[in-house]
């Protein structure tokens, strides 16, 4: 006998799921796009004009930040999107707190389980096509695996929030742009951090992301970033429990 | 129709300076239909949404069945289920799945929830379209659908929140008659409407709440006893009526009230005590000015509103 509270996020996670499995193929080629083409124009056509000391290649640099960079965006596009269209468009959510007997913690933790899932196919969509096309493209899968749980709880927390939170398309739409472009332009993705001046290095640093790519250019299991991104990930998920519960319970 | 099954004290909710609902209190027995009636933004759907624990009243308290709906609410949740006011249908998935996972997360296994879905489209006579999305579906079929989704776990509860708001007639008397069904069966239902017929017909007590106060309450019998009027005439003159002879009209025994709204084309309305009077007023108009129409309606509880608060409860 599984206990409610445990079966009401398997519920919604199960429900995410199908939802999510319906639209796959939209999906599978909206995780490939971007990341494809910052490989193509960025990592191919401009990364061979780029000499990084100590690197082997410019593209074995941006690989891990393109593959970390694109559980970010999965994870909050998605559920930004998708929890703001049933809050405030369908009144589905609302519906779901409102008669069913499910907590919104219960409900929040069916949304991670699904983000972590969601984050794990948007990893294997790019990294599939990589490892075909790059046989030499090597990767901790330890870390990788760790850090990909971290930050989609991290970005499933902020889409959670920001979902919830916003009233109209407009600001929405504005907020995931100032979310998810300084992310994907100042957290070394495509640059060393070490190129920024050390105060701004350290507000980079602050954000979960740059950590998570960092470490995984570092191969093996790097401890410490690890612990700092599931932290981040902790405080995250709570801040998104809070603010779902005061939300849906004005 | 013995207990109490749900019981309001002194429910308040402000949004900012806004009193939604200010301190109103009632109970609901087992196997009641209750009626909520207001005009728009009287307080009706902010009190539903408190009776299910989605609204954090800012004072006073509900229980359901002796639970309390904030220390309880997954108690509560078991014991209640809504036909809402907007659709509140799954954005992507078809309906059979919809009503799967709805009756999943009310705590149904795998196997019932699949049955319960099944007979669910069968009773709402929707099984041909088992997978397309809600939001395909004609406004009449979303609104079987939402009371047959209310259904799944056959809850002792409903809360009808305008079930049949935007419906064509015949949708909405084909929802009456399973709102009838559910009275048979001894559910206990609160029902906000701001249609009179509808409240009339379906309704064994009726609240009216205006600016988030109840102004009366009782059955619809006893609500319109309560006004003192028994019927309305209306009448047109074939010449219009002078004063002297509206003065003449009102004074005959048994007229409460005359009216001559301006510009009713110089129609009156006669609010008549007791239908005794008409044949002295038909008698009296005829000789004063003819009859073109006239038109003799029983007392509404539209006209209990318009009585008490001096608008109607569309406006």
């Amino acid at each position: 006998m599984i206990p409610r509270p445990i079966l009401a996020s398997l519920v919604t996670f199960e429900r995410e799921i199908r939802d999510y499995r319906k639209n796959i193929f939209y999906f599978a080629l909206r995780n490939l796009i971007q990341p494809v083409f910052f490989v193509l124009v960025i990592g191919v056509g401009l990364g061979s004009f780029v000499n990084l000391p100590g690197r082997e290649s410019y593209l074995s640099f941006m690989l891990p930040g393109i593959l970390m960079m694109s559980v970010v965006q999965v994870c909050y596009q998605h559920f930004s999107s998708e929890i703001w269209m049933s809050k405030n468009h369908e009144g589905y959510l609302e519906l779901l707190t409102m008669t069913a007997p499910i907590k919104p913690r219960e409900a929040v933790a069916g949304y991670l389980l699904t983000g972590i899932v969601v984050a794990f196919f948007a990893v294997l969509c790019f990294l599939l096509p990589v490892w075909l096309l790059l046989p030499g493209f090597a990767i901790s899968l330890s870390a990788l695996m760790l850090f990909t749980i971290g930050l989609a709880l991290f970005f499933t927390s902020a889409g959670i929030v920001v979902g919830v939170s916003v009233l109209d398309p407009h600001t929405l739409t504005t907020v995931g742009i100032f979310i998810t472009m300084p992310l994907t332009y100042l957290c070394g993705v495509f640059v060393p951090v070490e190129m920024y001046p050390p105060s701004f290095r350290l507000m980079i640093e602050v954000i979960p992301l740059t950590p998570a790519i960092e470490g995984l250019r570092e191969g093996g299991l790097p401890i410490a970033e690890i612990i700092y991104v599931w932290c981040a990930a902790a405080l995250a998920v709570v801040a998104a429990i809070k603010v779902f519960e005061r939300n849906m319970h004005p | 129709m013995t207990s109490e099954m749900i019981q309001v004290e002194r429910l308040a909710k402000s949004f900012g300076n806004h009193d939604a609902v200010n301190g109103i209190s009632f109970d609901v027995l087992a196997g009641e239909t209750l009626g909520l009636l207001g005009p728009n933004g009287a307080g009706k759907t902010t009190t539903i949404r408190m009776l299910t624990g989605l609204v954090r009243p800012s004072s006073g308290r509900i229980t359901v069945d002796g639970y309390d709906v904030l220390k309880n609410p997954i108690e509560v949740k078991r014991l209640f289920d809504i036909s809402p006011q907007e659709a509140s249908l799954h954005p992507h998935l078809g309906i059979a799945e919809d009503l799967y996972f709805y009756a999943r997360l009310r705590g149904l296994s795998r196997k019932d929830a699949k049955l319960r879905a099944q007979q669910t489209l069968q009773w709402a006579k929707l099984e041909s379209h088992a997978k397309k999305n809600g939001h395909q579906l004609s406004g009449g079929m979303q609104r079987r659908l939402l009371m047959a989704r209310a259904l799944i776990t056959d809850p002792p509860i409903l809360y009808l929140d305008e079930p049949t708001t935007g419906l064509d007639p015949q949708s909405r008397h084909a929802l009456w008659e399973y709102i009838f069904e559910l009275k048979r069966r001894g559910k206990t239902m609160i029902l906000t409407t701001h249609y009179m017929e509808e409240a009339e017909k379906l309704c064994d007590r009726v609240i009216i709440i205006d600016h988030g106060k109840i102004i009366a309450e009782g059955s619809p019998a006893k609500l319109r006893r309560g006004l003192g009027i028994d019927s309305i005439l209306t009448l047109k003159p074939r010449r219009p009526f002078s004063s002297a002879d509206l003065r003449a009209l009102k004074e005959i025994p048994g007229v409460l009230d005359l009216s001559s709204p301006n510009g009713s084309n110089g129609c009156i309305t006669v609010h008549l005590r007791e239908k005794e009077a008409l044949d002295e007023i038909v008698v009296a108009a005829s000789r004063l000015a003819g009859i073109d129409e006239l038109n003799l309606t029983e007392a509404s509880l539209e006209d209990v509103f318009l009585q008490l608060t001096g608008r109607g409860l569309r406006e």
